[in-house]
């Protein structure tokens, strides 16, 4: 069994620099270091994701074991931000799943960059969403549950669930691709929250031009993590280059401000 | 194709194998007949005139007092198994490709039996001595009685490659190796067993084997293609297929009773190991694999329930057992389950369990990937996946596939978990004129549902023939949720689609809208009847 070590602050865990997350503080010996390793390398434990989201979390990426929430706060976007936060790790090989998302784009997951052989379905869960969901949690490295209201026991269970099987559960609310489910979001026992609270749409204008990309504004609230709150904002898909789009047009939607709706 | 050196082969034919099988003798007038045709006919009955595909009329008429029987596949394939049984005495890999037709590699055999001649002749004797214990010999003819491996109601061939065997066995003769080119020459062109091209080639003037075995392999390939090629192959004796060998007589599936019906869960896990372990230690005896296995109960009260579960064929005692525990467990726990209705009823217990493996293949173990890793990430997701399939039915877990379309929802198939799915499938390769550009709606409702364009002055919009929109869109109330003014549109975009078949016809003209709500839609409008497709979230 490995000996718990003082986890390396996230500068170290540099993923692809060859013992970069192995380097240790000064004054340990070289000896003692090889036997204290820890078995299971940190990079090992993070999934990727795209450079943006990187500082969103706070992570280099999508650390297993934890549950996220994405909820709308008075935006439209949330599964968007979903399906970009999976891509990366499904690009890689990472299995995906997502319960309970009845009327989930598939075309337009594969353009945000999750790759959709590596993307299980499963529609209607039907009563036995916690049951799905755990036994998902049993063999995907991440699952996206459109969530029901759930007992604070089950939720718990779930997140247990999630951190004993190394997986990340990402519940979703307040996705319009959530047919008739009548979420509301997790207040508790979340790692990390991220609430769309603003976007818009970019290349429409009156009578002409087409949505070319869509720009939303989140808000990360993070358990244990300094700045409790981070924003960000993202145009998804990103447009080529990664500038902003110039369209003459900016169709401006949401202003950006919690409880507008 | 392959090519390979043909092997030698007997073939034991039995020309009017149906008659045979229905006990009767070559010199009784019999004839067997299905869907009012005649399939096979007494020697003594061809004589008279009656011959195949003749109908069941006109072959009574040629031999009054012609015994008329209906055809039994199932007692042909019976009758026919105590033949199987003694060529096997003489090898072990014996091919049937139907009642009446089997062959048998002589290599090894041919060796051990002295030559080809003295192996054949041990085989006709102990074909000879089964027809007289089952009565199936007639009284010996004259004219037959000279060939050594011809009998009245079954005839020899050696060749090389079952093809140019099964022409040897017509004639009761030993062809030797590398003749069956010259040998096969003088054959009517109809033997080639492609009725299609046999006919194409006699209006070509070719009629013989050796006519068609003269034309260029080349030439042959361009004008017809793979399969004649292969027939090709066949008329010049190079009969490469190699012969596929007998099914396995030994039943794999595993029943057990339970008594009294179980219907408690503890109790079905525990049966369910036992007889997982019996199943893969019976697999694994014979050097076997299943792909897929088929879990089928029947309850106390008669119900009888089943379940197809996949697997790379790598069934270990415990994968067996936890699937059985999970699908008796689905069935058991969810007779509650209101979709589907596929569940036990309440009171019901499992009577009978009988597992059947299908799919069978040799088991020639599996490789991981040199780390392992990324076979077992897959392996545990796979299990996963079957988990849940079990508990809501295998449609129930889908993965999306990307065919060809216009609209977002066109392009997308799901396909259920456990089926082939193609890496890329070429529909989905464009040109696809008209298709809706990047990005997608990331929601599209399986279930399109109305909505409601109006231009300022409150009147609907609509789109004319030349696909000019009648007004500029003003609100948008999608669903029942009130109107809201729009902000930013774009439109339209016509699309008229399979307009050759009058069922599938579908035009419409799609619209962008973006309304002040910060909602964006795509919107179709069909005969002033408009729809939302997908909505970008």
């Amino acid at each position: 069994m490995a000996v718990a070590l003082p986890r390396p602050a996230p500068s170290e865990l540099v993923p692809g620099v060859p013992g970069g997350d192995r380097r240790l503080r000064p004054g340990v010996p070289r000896v003692l270091a090889q036997r204290v390793r820890p078995l299971v390398l940190a990079r090992d434990e993070l999934l990727p994701v795209a450079p943006g989201f990187a500082e969103l979390l706070g992570t280099l990426g999508l650390r297993r074991g934890s549950t996220l929430a994405v909820v709308a706060d008075g935006a439209r976007g949330t599964t968007s931000v979903v399906l970009a936060l999976l891509a990366e790790a499904s690009s890689l090989g990472a299995w995906c799943a997502a319960v309970g998302l009845e009327d989930l784009g598939s075309v337009a997951a594969g353009e945000l960059g999750v790759a959709l052989d590596r993307l299980v379905l499963v529609p209607r869960p039907g009563k036995r969403f916690t049951t799905v969901v755990a036994a998902l949690l049993d063999g995907c490295d991440v699952v996206v549950a459109a969530a029901p209201e759930l007992a604070p026991a089950d939720r718990r269970r779930l997140s247990v669930r999630a951190r004993e099987r190394r997986s990340v559960l990402v519940v979703l609310t307040g996705s319009q691709a959530a047919a008739a489910v009548v979420g509301r979001p997790w207040p508790d026992g979340v790692d990390i929250r991220l609430a769309v609270t603003g976007g818009v749409f970019a290349g429409l204008g009156a009578g002409s031009g087409r949505v070319c990309s869509h720009r939303v504004d989140v808000v990360a609230t993070r358990h244990g993590a300094y700045p409790r709150e981070q924003r960000a904002s993202f145009w998804l898909p990103p447009p080529p280059g990664n500038a902003p789009p110039a369209s003459s047009v900016v169709a401006k939607a949401a202003v950006t401000s919690a409880g507008a709706r | 194709m392959r090519v390979t050196r043909p092997e030698r082969t007997l073939v034991l034919w039995c020309p009017d194998w149906p008659v045979s099988a229905a006990g009767h003798r070559p010199e009784e007038a019999v004839a067997v007949v299905a869907n009012n045709r005649v399939v096979a006919a007494s020697a003594a009955a061809r004589r008279s005139g009656v011959h195949p595909f003749q109908r069941r009329r006109q072959a009574e008429s040629c031999h009054p007092g012609l015994a008329v029987l209906s055809r039994d596949p199932g007692a042909e394939v019976r009758a026919f198994e105590p033949v199987v049984v003694a060529l096997e005495r003489f090898g072990a890999l014996v091919a049937v490709r139907r009642p009446g037709w089997a062959a048998l590699a002589t290599r090894g055999p041919a060796r051990y039996f002295g030559g080809e001649e003295s192996f054949a002749a041990d085989v006709a004797e102990a074909v000879a001595a089964l027809g007289e214990r089952l009565g199936l010999a007639g009284a010996p003819q004259s004219g037959t009685d000279r060939l050594p491996f011809v009998g009245d109601w079954w005839r020899l061939g050696i060749a090389d490659g079952p093809f140019a065997a099964t022409m040897a066995a017509r004639r009761g003769c030993i062809v030797p190796r590398g003749a069956s080119r010259v040998f096969l020459a003088p054959f009517a062109i109809g033997c080639i067993g492609n009725a299609e091209l046999a006919d194409l080639l006699r209006r070509l003037g070719i009629t013989t084997l050796g006519g068609f075995a003269e034309l260029d392999e080349v030439d042959v390939c361009t004008r017809f293609g793979t399969e004649g090629v292969r027939l090709h192959r066949l008329a010049r004796g190079l009969d490469g297929r190699s012969l596929d060998v007998r099914p396995r007589r030994r039943d794999l599936a595993i029943e057990t009773l339970l008594e009294p019906p179980a219907d408690d869960v503890g109790t079905t896990a525990f049966i369910a190991r036992n007889l997982a372990e019996k199943l893969c230690g019976r697999l694994a005896s014979e050097g076997l694999a299943c792909c897929s296995l088929d879990i089928k109960v029947e309850t106390s009260t008669g119900d009888r329930l089943g379940r197809r579960w996949a697997h790379d064929g790598a069934w270990t005692p415990a994968l067996v057992a936890e699937r059985l525990r999970w699908q008796l467990e689905a069935w058991l726990v969810g007779s509650g389950r209101t979709e589907g209705g596929e569940g036990l009823r309440a009171p019901a217990g499992i009577a009978r369990l009988r597992l059947v493996p299908d799919d069978v293949v040799a088991d020639t173990g599996r490789q991981l990937e040199l780390w392992g890793r990324r076979c077992t990430d897959d392996e545990r997701a796979a299990r996963a996946f079957a988990r849940v399939q079990g508990l809501l039915g295998p449609e129930a877990v889908v993965r999306p596939l990307l065919v060809g379309g216009r609209g977002p929802a066109e392009r997308v198939r799901c396909v259920p978990f456990g089926d082939p799915y193609p890496v890329r499938f070429d529909d989905a390769a464009p040109p696809w004129p008209g298709q809706l550009p990047r990005p997608n709606p990331t929601v599209v409702p399986k279930e399109p549902y109305p909505a409601e364009v109006l231009d300022g002055d409150g009147h609907k919009i609509g789109v004319d023939g030349r696909g000019a929109p009648s007004g500029v869109p003003a609100t948008v109330a999608v669903g029942r949720r009130p109107p809201s003014p729009v902000v930013a549109w774009a439109g339209p975009w016509p699309v008229d689609e399979q307009w050759w078949d009058t069922a599938a016809h579908r035009r419409r003209a799609r619209f962008q809208v973006v309304t002040a709500d910060g909602d964006a839609y795509l919107l179709a409008v069909n005969r002033g009847r408009w729809i939302v497709e997908g909505s970008y979230d």
